[in-house]
């Protein structure tokens, strides 16, 4: 018999809500599975009242660090033209030492039903039976490869998704972060007589403050020109061409600093400016060279990226051809 | 590597490249080069609204890489001054504030002034170097967007000095020219006839864009989501089942330091001939066959030319004008009308107006339109109301209940949702029935703040997207919609003028036009 009273949980959520006119703005839960993570704890409950505020949601957390005696329950209103709604419904709960199978079943019966199940995994490592326990019945699974390590130890585990049913409602919140410099790259090649330089890049370089990002962004474009990993941090063309990558440790660990791409007749540069912190100067140097052209660098909070997480429409499989290409970068890393 | 697809062109099919890293990433960002004209830069316009929405723009990475600012205005300014002066506005009036310096350094400097004369070609000569040397320095192409932000009456004056220096699309053969002409387009049905014979002499109609803002909101764009990306409002939005529709712009303020404009213009040139109209059209409308701007256009004409303008004789039983007295808003006593500064004491201008219009088509014949919008009224408000038939027989409910009609509320400033009034039983063990509602509103279902229309609309024209720009035919129909109305108003003056008190739900005769006004 579980140590979880999830009828009496039930039960206290219900009362809550009949004590405050019983009307919900519940419309999506999300189970949080944190282990020996007080800081993701803390900020789980620091950022939750703020999620409620635009999508009101049941969260379930599993502190896979307490015992299971150990449970709280926590609800939080908004009021809209003079009616009180529940926007959030909180459980928490220790689960050290409950089986995967009991879990699923626990979580099963605390989840609100009708609504889109979405998994946070803060979890040690990806082949936890836990992590496949929950992930079946969540329609969207985010993960953060970087949070515990920079190293490609967790890449490694991320590319091994790739083998299971779950991975086409994986995002990994470490590449979601690559997406202003993603759409950054691609700005180059919107302007045609720029484009004309794709098949002739024969370098990439990147700056930042840990590996993975490079291996990550690397990937991405290589998935994306059509490039096959034959080395060590290097791609071939279709043709054989070496294209090779170069990584430059700068800055704070997971974040970039600076992108070059070296194509035949110039080099496309993106770095934070010298002069400020927060603004990305684009450069464009050699034959087809453009004035310099800079942009804000928004830096997207853990909010507004799990938030994009959740909801960001499907990308096409470009994630997962960039996953396919990565594995193959890593064989060559080991 | 880069994959070509075909794409409609004005001179036939070509092949277009497709940048392969752009799969999967989404971006509002414009990629084609543009440098932006603003004529009267010196403006009340520029300053509260278009230099923040450009700064914004910027902000969110959304003008493009290669983009250039002219203001172009009658003050003196150096370049220095007048950068100066638009950070000023940024910091003063945008949504993000204060200006980011880093940022604000990249894009002053591609901001210049030209003092100019509207009447001097000379200044347009300069004006065309200037075009040249932005399109070397900041690689700004031959695309050039004219925001006319003055006063409609030297609109025919800039037009045709574009001409004259060859800076109209005509000489431009490597890029596009296009132009945004603020409202109100003619001051009647002949004066934007006129304007419009002007305008169409250096510029066709897919280069114009005339700006109605408040198309450019999030809950105006919203109606057509309503109404066309679900399945349950469109089989009763009819004759049917909708007894009346009601759309109100309503406002607290008064006319502000804008007496002496107002004062020849009156609430219906001022708002129900444009603002208003263009609600109705969207409400009115039947499902485009695309999300393409002009099969949207084409339906939104539609609407207005099954309207049948009211006659000079009908006039009277269809419409309804006032003018605000001296009253108390907010606790405050404001000064009447007549005696606001630049507005004549003995005005005739109405600052309220109220229509009732009907729509002759299969969907709505029969359906009394009610449009009103006024100033100085007792709440700031602007809504659509789209009332539902009443039930044909009563089964529930006391004697005492009344049963309530259902009601569908698109709300659209200052509160900005969707309420939807039904009836439901009492609790208990009588049969009670009392109306309730269900609302939506945006700020809290997604917790973003909707960006000024300015933004978006300035950000469309760069694209070239008129969607919610308003093409001439349907300009040129509402004219004539109204026309009798303002012929009549004008000929026949009020003598009960002022007739509303400020603060007030408005004239005592717009409850005979429609006693079911939604109260304010």
């Amino acid at each position: 018999m579980s140590p979880i009273d999830v009828g009496g949980l039930l039960e206290e959520l219900e009362s809550d809500r009949r004590d405050r006119g019983g009307i919900s703005t519940i419309s999506l839960n999300v189970v949080a599975f944190v282990e020996n993570d007080e800081a993701l704890l803390h900020w789980l409950a620091e950022s939750s009242d703020e999620f409620a505020e635009a999508h009101g949601f049941r969260i379930i957390v599993l502190d896979a660090s307490s015992q299971p005696v150990t449970h709280s329950v926590r609800t939080h209103y908004k009021e809209c033209n003079d009616t009180l709604m529940t926007s959030l419904e909180q459980v928490q709960l220790g689960v050290k030492g409950i089986s995967a199978n009991e879990l699923r079943s626990v979580v099963h019966d605390l989840l609100h039903p009708n609504v889109r199940n979405v998994l946070l995994w803060g979890g040690e490592h990806l082949s936890d039976e836990r992590f496949s326990a929950l992930a079946d019945f969540s329609q969207r699974v985010i993960i953060a490869s970087s949070r515990r390590t920079s190293g490609l130890q967790a890449l490694r585990e991320v590319v091994q998704l790739a083998d299971t049913h779950v991975v086409e409602r994986v995002r990994d919140t470490s590449y979601m972060r690559l997406l202003p410099w993603q759409d950054l790259i691609a700005q180059f090649f919107d302007e045609p007589d720029l484009a004309e330089e794709l098949p002739n890049l024969s370098r990439i370089s990147v700056a930042s403050g840990s590996e993975a990002e490079a291996y990550y962004l690397a990937a991405w474009l290589a998935g994306r020109l059509g490039w096959n990993p034959c080395g060590h941090l290097q791609f071939c063309d279709a043709s054989g061409r070496p294209v090779r990558v170069d990584f430059r440790k700068k800055g704070d660990p997971r974040r970039i600093r600076g992108i070059e791409l070296q194509a035949a007749q110039c080099t496309f540069g993106i770095s934070v400016s010298p002069d400020a912190d927060d603004l990305i100067c684009l450069t464009v140097n050699g034959r087809k060279q453009r004035p310099v052209h800079c942009v804000p660098l928004h830096d997207v909070d853990i909010v507004s990226l799990v938030e994009r997480a959740i909801f960001s429409p499907d990308d096409g499989g470009v994630y997962l051809e960039t996953l396919g290409v990565l594995r193959k970068l890593l064989e060559f890393s080991a | 590597m880069t994959s070509t697809v075909p794409a409609q062109t004005g001179n036939g099919v070509a092949q277009v490249s497709v940048n392969p890293l752009r799969a999967g990433i989404e971006s509002n960002r414009i990629t084609e080069p543009c440098t932006i004209v603003f004529f009267g830069a010196s403006g009340d316009l520029f300053k509260r609204m278009l230099m923040p929405a450009i700064y914004n723009l910027r902000l969110n990475d959304i003008l493009p890489a290669n983009f250039g600012l002219i203001g172009f205005a009658r003050t003196a300014y150096t370049d220095q001054q007048f950068r100066d002066y638009c950070k000023q506005c940024v910091d003063e009036f945008s949504r993000s504030k204060p200006v980011k310096e880093s940022l604000w350094n990249d894009l002053a400097q591609r901001i210049s002034y030209i003092t100019a004369n509207f009447d001097d070609t000379a200044h347009f000569e300069t004006l065309a170097k200037r075009l040249e040397e932005y399109e070397q320095q900041f690689g700004a192409g031959h695309n050039r967007l004219y925001y006319l932000a003055t006063p409609p009456s030297v609109f025919p004056k800039i037009v045709a000095q574009l001409k004259k220096a060859k800076l109209d699309p005509e000489h431009s053969p490597n890029g596009w020219s296009r132009i945004i002409v603020e409202k109100p387009f003619g001051t009647d049905l002949a004066s934007a006839q006129a304007l419009q014979a002007e305008v169409e002499k250096v510029f066709n109609e897919s280069q114009v864009y005339r700006i109605d803002h408040y198309l450019g909101k999030e809950t105006v764009q919203d109606i057509m989501a309503l109404r066309f990306a679900n399945t349950i409002f469109e089989p009763i939005w009819t004759r049917n089942y909708v007894q009346s529709v009601q759309i109100t712009a309503a406002e607290t303020l008064g006319v502000e330091n804008r007496g002496g404009y107002y004062d020849n213009a009156g609430a219906l040139r001022d708002m129900i001939q444009n603002h208003v109209m263009n609600l109705l059209a969207l409400v009115a409308m039947e499902p485009p066959a695309s999300s393409d701007a002009d099969a949207i256009r084409n339906e939104k004409y539609k609407v207005f030319s099954a309207i049948e303008p009211p006659s000079p004789e009908q006039v009277f039983q269809m419409s309804v004008r006032g003018q605000y007295d001296a009253g108390t808003i907010g606790g405050e006593a404001v000064p009447a009308y007549r005696s606001e500064p630049d507005v004549r004491p003995d005005s005739n201008t109405e600052t309220f107006a109220a229509l009732r219009l009907n729509i002759n088509n299969w969907r709505w014949a029969g359906v009394p339109f009610y449009l009103r919008s006024g100033k100085r009224l007792a709440r700031k408000v602007s809504e659509i109301a789209i009332t539902f038939s009443p039930i044909p027989h009563r089964l529930f409910g006391e004697k005492s209940d009344t049963i309530e009609q259902n009601v569908l509320v698109i709300k659209i400033q200052p509160d900005e949702g969707i309420s939807l009034r039904f009836n439901a039983k009492v609790p208990g063990q009588k049969n009670h029935i009392r109306s309730v509602t269900m609302d939506f509103n945006y700020g809290t279902g997604f917790g973003v703040q909707s960006a000024p229309a300015y933004e978006r609309l300035i950000a469309d024209a760069m694209r070239g997207d008129a969607t919610l720009f308003t093409r001439w035919d349907a300009v040129e129909r509402a004219w004539e919609i109204v026309m009798p109305v303002l012929e009549v108003w004008q000929s026949i003056k009020d003598r009960s003028f002022p007739n509303y008190a400020a603060g007030s739900e408005g004239p005592q005769a717009a409850h005979t036009l429609n006693p079911g006004w939604r109260p304010l």
